[in-house]
């Protein structure tokens, strides 16, 4: 199954991005861009040189918050240097967070564990899921999977998707398809 | 006219006690003189605290001007010079400059930070100064990213300062070492019970999790593939904060807090500074 999704790019303005104070007025340029909150959220780094932890501690804390109340969206960061990735690593370790990232047509979590990565490159074979197919496909137990399911979703990595059809079919996951997210971005 | 004297052995703690102790004359059009003609050595320190007296001298006299005299020997001369190019409004340097500073030695002059606005435009300074100087892309952003946070440091946590805090980044043996230098006027650690207490707790806190840049940088350094080594100096208290171990000292009183930060490469073993007497 396959969805047409609504995706919006937001680029991160500056070269050089640092104190929480510009963190604060750039999550709030965000979420002023986002609206309500009906499309996925592209976050593109294209040219920032350099972005210091309190500022990537201000963004990462904003997109948090953004997944926890929009999570039927995708969120995804794009365009990372180096430098910047190694810091936002070490600021979502130390909020015991994770987020998504692309990287040469690659999604993969940043800050997140190992398993975690490993589940989300199993969602990414299958695109869209159900629990159940997923949990056969790393040969877990349901409950195991359902709780790296919504570190997924907190990470904006995987969204529960609402098929049409009566409501006691299964819910269905999907996460983002990296060739869609480069053609939105 | 108010006359400050600068003795010969500027190390970090002599330049903050000199330049920072209360001005003498309450005249709007003050003048002062600052000697540095005995000055035999020059730092990031020295150039931050120059540039902060100065800053100073002009919010407390309105008409106030200032004229430095520059160091008798030239490596001293032209460094202070150039760590303090370009020079504010009303003041005047006196002496020779006969020869050109090493190159980069003054990565960023010494540079009064006034709001975090202000240390971001200071990031990009030292982007394009690093980049100049043709440090390594790592390196760079690590200094970009230390220097831009160290000064809003000194924005947002100085408490009830009388003036911006200043910001100076030197650089030697070619880029591969780097010192950035922040002098601010807080109160709170340098005048506190036992600022040697206060700065003892400070690596603990960023072990315990805490948020905080200093203990931020020293984490990155490991992924930036440099070397760090943090020292404060805050009313009586030392603080000198490697990755691998932290000590502490007691030494004369200095006004607020100064911290400095050197940046070197991997292989480059770092040498401890004098702290005086160690716990």
């Amino acid at each position: 199954m396959s969805v047409k999704r609504d995706a919006l790019a937001f680029k991160v303005p500056g070269k050089v991005l640092g104190t929480r104070v510009l963190g604060q007025e750039v999550a709030a340029q965000l979420r002023k861009r986002a609206g309500d909150g009906q499309q996925d959220l592209l976050v593109d780094f294209a040219g920032v040189q350099v972005a210091s932890s309190p500022f990537l501690d201000e963004l990462a804390r904003t997109l948090r918050a953004w997944n926890v109340d929009h999570p039927d969206h995708f969120v995804v960061l794009m365009n990372l240097n180096e430098d910047v990735q190694d810091t936002l690593e070490l600021v979502l370790e130390r909020r015991d967070m994770a987020l998504a990232e692309m990287t040469k047509g690659t999604l993969r979590l940043i800050g997140g564990k190992v398993h975690l990565q490993e589940t989300l490159n199993a969602a990414q074979e299958l695109e869209t899921f159900t629990a159940a197919e997923l949990a056969v496909q790393l040969e877990l137990k349901l409950p195991n999977l359902h709780q790296r399911l919504v570190a997924l979703q907190a990470a904006g990595a995987v969204v529960r998707m609402h098929p049409p059809g009566a409501p006691q079919r299964p819910v269905v996951f999907a996460t983002p398809r990296p060739a869609e997210l480069v053609a939105c971005s | 006219m108010e006359w400050l004297s600068l003795s010969g052995d500027l190390t970090r703690d002599s330049a903050v006690e000199q330049l920072l102790a209360p001005s003498t004359s309450a005249d709007a059009d003050s003048e002062l003189g600052l000697h540095a003609d005995a000055v035999r050595r020059i730092d990031a320190v020295a150039a931050a605290a120059v540039r902060l007296r100065m800053a100073r001298h002009h919010r407390e006299h309105e008409q106030g001007t200032v004229t430095l005299m520059l160091p008798d020997e030239s490596s001293a001369a032209v460094r202070l010079a150039a760590l303090l190019d370009p020079l504010p409004e009303r003041v005047t340097l006196a002496g020779q400059v006969n020869e050109q500073p090493p190159a980069n030695y003054a990565l960023v002059p010494a540079t009064p930070v006034e709001d975090s606005h202000a240390a971001v435009a200071l990031g990009s300074w030292t982007l394009e100064a690093c980049e100049r100087a043709g440090i390594a892309r790592r390196r760079t952003a690590f200094v970009t990213a230390a220097t831009m946070e160290l000064a809003d440091n000194a924005v947002v946590h100085a408490e009830a300062p009388t003036d911006a805090p200043v910001v100076a980044v030197t650089t030697a043996t070619r880029g591969r070492v780097v010192e950035i230098a922040v002098v601010d006027t807080g109160r709170g650690i340098a005048e506190s019970s036992d600022p040697r207490e206060f700065l003892r707790t400070v690596p603990r806190r960023a072990l315990d999790g805490e948020s905080g840049f200093l203990g931020n940088i020293l984490q990155r350094a490991e992924k930036a593939r440099v070397r760090v080594q943090v020292q404060i100096f805050a009313g009586t208290g030392r603080l000198l904060w490697t990755p691998m171990r932290h000590r502490t000292a007691v030494g004369r009183h200095l006004s607020g807090t100064t911290v400095v930060v050197r940046i070197s490469e991997e292989r480059e073993v770092s040498r401890s500074s004098s702290l005086g007497r160690s716990g």
